[in-house]
């Protein structure tokens, strides 16, 4: 249903054919990390404009930021090929007629990066690039604009790939980088399979560069595992223990105490804690919500979704720090109206994968409990539909819960569920698929919490295991496909096999 | 010898942890362990390792390794790192003088200047907390909104106490000259808001709320606040037109806890509009109508600040009590949660790692206001009594 009325769907045969060049060229392993085709631009090429006169320069790294309705941003770093690093853009509507005029300088910002910054663009529309500023656009270089605020995009449904904790490849965990491929690559293959649906936004939950977030982890964890989606889909992050420098630490409040536990520091200057480095998160409300001033938290709309990603580390942090967000994120979910609400964040407030939410015996997950305490109460208050936490090693999604903020015996799915009134919780799944406004209470009072925490390894569980708010449990490698239309709202954890192991909806 | 001493040490560190560590912690701590069996004699290597295990909860294990560290350098150098694990224990006065003598001899360390002003703040001494708050910005101007608003909150209280050189004219400028640094500051732009409120000050009110980014009128909140400051300047076109526009916005919202609460204060305002003419007697009858149990204290969104905070902070452990107050609190219209029995927070014990671990204090750096329906009615009667 969702994909039937698709303009943008992929060419299934050219990015085969390409991901064979690529795979025989040594370029990538297959199945490639193939990027999803745009829709063919509408407007026919005029031959009198003068067009970019560049070269394509292939950059060590390159991802999308802040992709919004009417702006993005390109950003990267290096030349694979160890020339002069690119210093501007070219972008337009068609991809093989870049025109001169579009040709955007780069700043240059920490640890060397160069961004460009794209504004006037249209809503909904697919925009192809070249780094370097060549005449046309490269098969995996473009992004489609965000749809307006509160509207839909053209094929009716806003795709989110949400990756938790996947920042294993090239690490002492996994220095091949096997499972996190594996993990995109079944993501790949079920859309594939699937209609070959585009990738909107890619959401990451965290720990995307193990085990410091250094600046190098985060080339072999992120860039080099992901490079293709990256470059056609904005990435949109969350900050984990992970990147926080000296081990995830609470006393990380002050980024000068980054140090890598391996003691290896970035060799670019002034990078005390990457994750802030790399990324060019909103803090003006650029993409919409609330501004933050801080890229430690922040909002965004992206057409008739909103998603709102916080720092759940900054109460072990400083209370002041978190007192600031707490209000912040009252006031942001206030004024949004979107059709659905997306809250990512780091610490689940349940679980029972390789952290357990009943113990902080750990300091480490004291954070979890925050979460849980003080602003599972918000999510309900203001109508938040999900929320999406890694952390957890594992695939954990609970019922459609409402103020569960104890340990996890006082669960009780007559209190704490969407329930058939006869007591027993309902899964989200076939004749049980939950609506937005409760029928239990007829308020929008319920959220979806998940722990997807299992995209670069599946580790343990904790005593207890699985949690009993949990509706389905899995300690398996996977990732997290959401798909937001006006009226209905699907969640899916894709294997590494592309095969669905869970999903749930939501009506509205 | 001594590599026999660092593989005992390995194997404390890993058979302390619990299987729920994460092998990302575990991992950190075989790395640096390694590396300490390699370089036994570098400091650093152990002060790093400090901090994990202060992070683990393993103090014991943190201390020790601090005097090691001692050893093996100037004694000075674990000042700072000694002095976070005091503070994470809250164990302020132990921590202030580490803090102290570190910051003597490193007087432009940011990281240092912040631990300790959130120790001061947290141990009560408000006016060198907020010292060292300005002093760690002026090194540092692109500190987070959280740190210039906690400065903001001392400011506030300093002036309420009536200390000496602080008004809330000083809070307000130190605010305004952030604000004209940053563009949109919202969470600093709505603490002026909820300061002027306090103070009745509706025309200035109006003045900051016009000032917030524009998307903020989305928000019907946004209008509410507007609607009351109107009705208080006895402006009723402009009120009228601010409840509908608020109540137009609450209409196309999904039925939520907020919208209930907001539609309910709505009504409220409206009920005051009806009156003719602003006399005590006939909003005090209204105010009952809407209000019979009281006014709701901390309401979310509109009062900015107006919370007790409680706890020190920056250490792990925060008791399940706190943490309800912390959550009733900013709720909005929540005054039962459907379960509220304490747990058992391995922190709430007497001891971490060996340590004793206080009782959280309720920290006393945040001015206590009165939640917005209460800053209203007092605003209103006010503005009745003052009237010709």
């Amino acid at each position: 249903m969702l994909n039937s009325t698709l303009s943008r769907s992929r060419s299934i045969a050219v990015l085969a054919a390409l991901a064979g060049l690529l795979a025989a060229c040594g370029n990538s392993p297959p199945p490639a990390d193939v990027a999803d085709s745009p829709t063919n631009p509408v407007d026919p090429v005029d031959p009198n404009v003068e067009l970019c006169s560049g070269t394509e320069i292939n950059p060590e790294r390159l991802f999308l930021q802040q992709v919004g309705a009417d702006r993005a941003i390109i950003k990267w770093r290096g030349n694979v090929d160890g020339g002069d690093e690119a210093t501007d853009v070219c972008f337009g509507t068609h991809m093989n007629a870049l025109p001169a005029s579009s040709l955007t300088a780069a700043n240059v910002t920490e640890t060397e990066h160069r961004e460009a910054l794209l504004t006037g663009l249209t809503p909904d529309t697919t925009y192809y690039y070249s780094v370097g500023g060549a005449a046309s656009a490269l098969q995996t270089r473009h992004f489609r604009t965000a749809p307006v605020t509160g509207e839909s995009p053209a094929d009716g449904n806003v795709r989110m790939w949400v990756l938790g904790d996947s920042g294993t490849a090239g690490s002492t965990i996994d220095p091949e980088g096997g499972d996190a491929r594996d993990v995109r690559d079944g993501y790949l293959t079920w859309a594939a399979n699937n209609g070959g649906e585009p990738t909107d936004l890619i959401l990451m939950l965290g720990d995307a560069a193990y085990l410091d977030g250094t600046d190098a982890q985060f080339q072999s964890a992120v860039f080099e595992t992901y490079p293709d989606i990256l470059s056609s889909a904005g990435l949109w992050s969350t900050i984990g223990n992970h990147e926080m420098g000296v081990s995830g630490l609470s006393t990380a409040t002050s980024t000068g105490l980054y140090l890598p536990a391996q003691g290896q520091r970035d060799p670019l200057p002034a990078s005390p804690m990457p994750y802030l480095n790399i990324h060019t998160l909103p803090t003006q409300g650029e993409n919409g919500g609330e501004p933050s001033n801080t890229e430690q938290y922040y909002s965004f709309d992206y057409g008739n979704v909103h998603v709102v990603s916080l720092d759940s580390q900054v109460a072990i942090r400083d209370s002041g720090n978190n007192e600031t967000m707490k209000q912040w994120l009252i006031n942001d979910l206030s004024a949004s109206s979107n059709d659905w609400t997306l809250v990512i964040f780091h610490h689940p407030p349940y679980t029972k994968g390789s952290h357990d939410s009943d113990s902080a015996v750990l300091g480490i997950d004291q954070p979890i409990f925050d979460i849980r305490e003080q602003y599972t109460e918000i999510f309900e208050d203001h109508g938040v539909d999900l929320a999406y936490s890694g952390h957890s090693h594992s695939y954990e999604r609970s019922f459609y819960l409402n103020g569960h903020t104890g340990l996890e015996a006082s669960f009780d799915p007559n209190v704490h569920a969407e329930h058939d009134g006869a007591g027993n919780p309902l899964t989200g799944q076939d004749d049980q698929e939950y609506r937005q406004i409760s029928n239990n209470s007829g308020v929008d009072d319920k959220v979806v919490y998940t722990v997807a925490g299992s995209s670069g390894q599946a580790t343990s569980t904790s005593d207890g295991y699985p949690h009993n708010a949990m509706a389905y449990s899995e300690i398996v490698l996977g990732s997290v496909v959401i798909d937001a239309t006006a009226t209905t709202l699907t969640a899916r954890f894709i294997n590494i096999d592309g095969d669905v192991l869970d999903f749930f909806v939501i009506n509205r | 010898m001594q590599s026999a001493r660092y593989i005992i040490l390995l194997c404390v560190c890993l058979c302390s942890l619990p299987a729920s560590a994460g092998i990302g912690l575990n991992e950190r701590l075989v790395l640096l362990s390694e590396r300490i069996a390699s370089s036994p004699s570098d400091p650093d290597l152990y002060l790093r390792r400090a901090l994990i295990y202060s992070d683990t909860g393993e103090f014991k294990l943190a201390f020790a390794d601090l005097d090691t560290a001692s050893g093996f350098g100037p004694v000075e150098n674990t000042y700072f790192v000694r002095g976070i694990l005091f503070y994470r224990l809250g164990q302020f006065d132990q921590a202030l003088p580490l803090f102290d003598a570190f910051i003597d001899a490193n007087p432009r360390n940011p990281d240092a200047l912040i631990y300790r002003a959130r120790v001061l703040r947290d141990a009560g001494q408000t006016k060198a907390a907020l010292a060292d708050y300005l002093a760690y910005f002026a090194l540092n101007p692109q500190a987070g909104p959280g740190d210039y608003v906690t400065a903001a909150h001392l400011m506030t209280v300093m002036a309420e106490r009536g200390d000496a050189g602080r008004s809330h004219q000083d809070v307000l400028e130190f605010l305004d000259a952030r604000i004209r640094e940053l563009g949109a500051a919202p969470q600093l732009q709505r603490y002026a808001i909820e300061l002027e409120q306090q103070a009745c000050r509706s025309e200035q009110v109006i003045e900051r709320l016009n000032q917030l980014y524009p998307n903020a009128r989305r928000a019907p909140q946004w209008h509410l606040q507007a609607a009351e400051q109107y009705l208080l300047l006895d402006q009723k076109d402009r009120t009228d037109k601010a409840l509908e526009t608020a109540r137009a916005l609450l209409s196309q919202r999904r039925p939520t806890a907020i919208k209930a609460e907001l539609s309910h204060r709505a009504a409220f305002l409206h009920a005051v509009l009806e009156q003719r003419v602003m006399s005590t007697d006939t909003f005090d009858a209204v105010l009952r109508r809407f209000y019979p149990d009281g006014l709701p204290a901390g309401h979310a969104g509109a009062a900015q600040v107006a919370h007790v905070h409680s706890s020190a902070s920056g250490r792990p452990a925060h008791s399940h009590e706190h943490s309800q107050e912390h959550s009733h609190a900013t709720s909005d219209s929540h005054t039962h949660r459907p379960d509220a029995e304490p747990h058992t927070h391995a922190h709430d014990s007497a001891s971490i790692g060996g340590f004793e671990q206080p009782q959280a204090s309720t920290a006393a750096y945040q001015p206590e206001w009165a939640g917005p329906v209460a800053v209203f009615v007092r605003c209103y009667r006010s503005a009745v009594s003052a009237a010709p």
